[in-house]
């Protein structure tokens, strides 16, 4: 899968996006420091610069980000180009354990995002689509690295350039939610705080999913998430709703194989278990190569004492082929399975 | 000798060996040349006795009490060391298990192998998001390396899952299950809540050993939850969990974790007086002062 199907209008828009200013052109023989230049010339190959040594097996990657933000734009030619490899530093420096790399994340993006908006000398442009699928993209690296305070920041810094983009204002709901996260274990019937709940916070967390449902675009994405939040806040009974009137759109399996997820979790912990057998059997329609829907009915099926099928379950499991794929597994991270596709798609804009 | 860990409702298929009763006091030649009779009630329960982290050995059914519901058992026969063994070993390959760490497992599976006896085996598992089986049940010594030669590191842990996939996949009835699963992290990604994987292991034929890479602080609240969990599903099956240090020797671990298991009893009882279905409570004792009895705290009937 490349795209989930909710998401695809603003990359449609994304792909047929000519920008004039996009000319064609390879990087420039302006004299660089040879690393930010052989990661230049890596990144006009279409290699992915996290695989690179120069950023994979230095031991100062603080330093080597520092000289990549202060020796310019590779691509003088084509600004842009230089704004989509500052996506994919943004990456490297967000899967870095290093703390002085951390230090630099607000540098990479503020750089990175001026150079994704052009012209960058005053007055400052509209933003256009290219503009709104780097902020997005620069959103998405930041959810699945779990770092919801400079993602916030992000979101912030996208809805002041793109201000009527709904995935943002669901972004923000998503990493306010992670930003604060809640988790009670349903055992027995009864709910055990882990992450207790902070009312407050917990109000916000909603507010903000109640902002993405006034939205076509994201109403049953901000349903579904808001369901599975108050599931983890073990208000069961009230998640229910938000899916049962969540109008989940036909055509996006990828959401309606969550949604019947979340419903069977919600389901089992009421002890409603006939019923979560089915939800999760709804979401194996909905996407059959869905590794949690399997293990979720296997688990359903050894708690009805059904062996058979549960042993049947767990070797269709572990015998899945190699590009099954699952939407349950990037769920929490927001938008960031969509991080290479976005980045991919700007690449191309940028040659 | 025809055993399903657990329940034994598959027994009669496995016809080639049948149990006696009244075997309460089965000597050390009993032990050696177990004769049983086929049941399809027959429960069997792996029960490891300790004395300051010794195995106590000699130990006969007389020695041993057993109640299932409260309601206390005849101990038919016993087994020390000779049933044979199938090892599940479900390894952690998420993005942070890299470089000498992935190198370590490697080498550790391969010193395991060695360890195992000509009728025992060996299956290998590999979990980030997903789950796979890179090598099926085999006596083969040589086979790890290959199925781990491709593993490489990526993704989020779906632990959770993982554990039950394992748990879950059956053993032949006459054979002993220890699932063995390394991870250096916590759940990421499983849909699996604690509760569905409680109620899978206590219905579960198989022993859990966790082998834990201990995590650096702080130590949040999830991950306290996480290894509470953990705790509990190693304590629900009879198991062990084992936390390493960073750069400790994890061969020796997975190492004792088998030797551990291996030196453990098989209790067999018919359950009476106990109605013949859903999950039964088990209670184990072993009639001697100051050892450590270790065995699964439930059995869920077919």
């Amino acid at each position: 899968m490349t795209f989930s199907l909710r998401s695809s209008n603003f990359l449609l828009t994304l792909a047929f996006c000519l920008l004039p200013c996009l000319a064609s052109g390879q990087s420039t023989s302006k004299p660089f420091p040879p690393t930010v230049r052989s990661l230049a010339d890596a990144f006009d190959r279409g290699d992915r610069l996290s695989n690179m040594p120069e950023l994979r097996q230095t031991r100062d990657l603080p330093g080597v980000i520092r000289q990549i933000l202060s020796a310019g734009n590779p691509w003088p030619s084509i600004p842009r180009r230089e704004a989509v490899f500052g996506l994919e530093v943004l990456a490297v420096a967000l899967a870095s354990d290093d703390a002085g790399v951390q230090g630099e994340l607000p540098k990479i993006a503020d750089y990175y995002a001026a150079a994704a908006r052009r012209p960058a000398a005053p007055p400052v442009p509209s933003p256009d689509t290219f503009e709104c699928g780097w902020h997005w993209a620069a959103i998405a690296a930041f959810e699945g690295a779990y770092r919801p305070v400079p993602a916030l920041a992000e979101v912030d810094r996208a809805l002041e350039r793109c201000r009527a983009e709904p995935r943002f204002l669901l972004a923000r709901a998503v990493l306010t939610d992670q930003r604060w996260p809640v988790l009670s274990v349903i055992r027995d019937g009864r709910a055990f705080d882990i992450l207790p709940l902070n009312a407050m916070r917990a109000r916000e967390v909603l507010a903000q999913y109640q902002v993405s449902m006034s939205h076509a675009e994201t109403i049953a994405e901000a349903r579904v998430r808001a369901a599975w939040y108050l599931y983890r806040s073990a208000r069961l009974a009230e998640a229910l709703p938000f899916l049962d009137n969540a109008g989940l759109p036909s055509a996006d399996a990828e959401l309606r194989c969550i949604a019947a997820i979340v419903r069977g979790r919600i389901l089992r912990g009421l002890g409603r278990l006939d019923e979560a057998t089915q939800a999760y059997r709804a979401a194996l329609d909905a996407w059959p190569t869905s590794q949690s829907a399997r293990v979720a009915l296997m688990t359903m099926a050894v708690a009805h004492g059904d062996r058979g099928e549960g042993e049947s379950l767990a070797e269709s499991v572990q015998t899945m082929p190699e590009n099954a794929i699952d939407p349950w597994w990037w769920f929490w991270q927001g938008d960031a399975h969509l991080f290479w596709p976005i980045v991919t798609s700007l690449r191309d804009l940028a040659k | 000798m025809t055993r399903q860990p657990v329940v034994l409702a598959n027994a009669i298929a496995l016809a080639a060996v049948a149990i006696v009763h009244g075997a309460a006091g089965a000597d050390a030649d009993r032990q050696d040349q177990p004769t049983f009779r086929a049941r399809t009630d027959l429960v069997s329960v792996d029960v490891s006795v300790r004395n300051r982290g010794r195995p106590v050995t000699g130990l006969e059914a007389k020695d041993f009490e057993i109640a299932d519901n409260g309601v206390p058992q005849t101990v038919l026969d016993v087994s020390y060391e000779k049933v044979p063994i199938d090892v599940t070993v479900a390894l952690d390959i998420s993005q942070s298990v890299t470089g000498s760490l992935l190198d370590q497992l490697r080498r550790s599976v391969r010193e395991l192998e060695s360890d195992l006896r000509a009728d025992d085996r060996l299956k290998l598992m590999t979990f980030n998001i997903r789950i796979r089986r890179v090598m099926d049940f085999t006596s083969d010594r040589s086979a790890s390396d290959a199925a781990l030669s491709q593993a490489t590191a990526s993704g989020g842990t779906a632990l959770l899952d993982a554990l039950a996939v394992a748990l879950v996949t059956p053993v032949p009835g006459d054979r002993r299950h220890l699932v063995m699963l390394f991870s250096d992290g916590i759940d990421s990604s499983s849909v699996s809540d604690p509760g569905s994987i409680v109620e899978v292991a206590a219905r579960s034929t198989a022993t859990i050993g966790f082998v834990l890479l201990a995590l650096p602080p702080p130590i949040t609240p999830a991950i306290t939850a996480a290894r509470d969990l953990h705790t509990r599903l190693a304590a629900e099956t009879g198991g062990t969990i084992v936390s390493v240090s960073p750069g400790r020797n994890l061969s020796e671990t997975f190492r004792r974790t088998l030797e551990e298991f291996r030196s453990s009893y098989v209790l067999h009882f018919v359950p009476s007086g106990v109605p013949r279905s859903g999950v039964h409570t088990l209670d184990v004792r072993v009639k001697r002062s100051g050892v450590d009895v270790r065995a699964r705290k439930s059995y869920g009937w077919r």
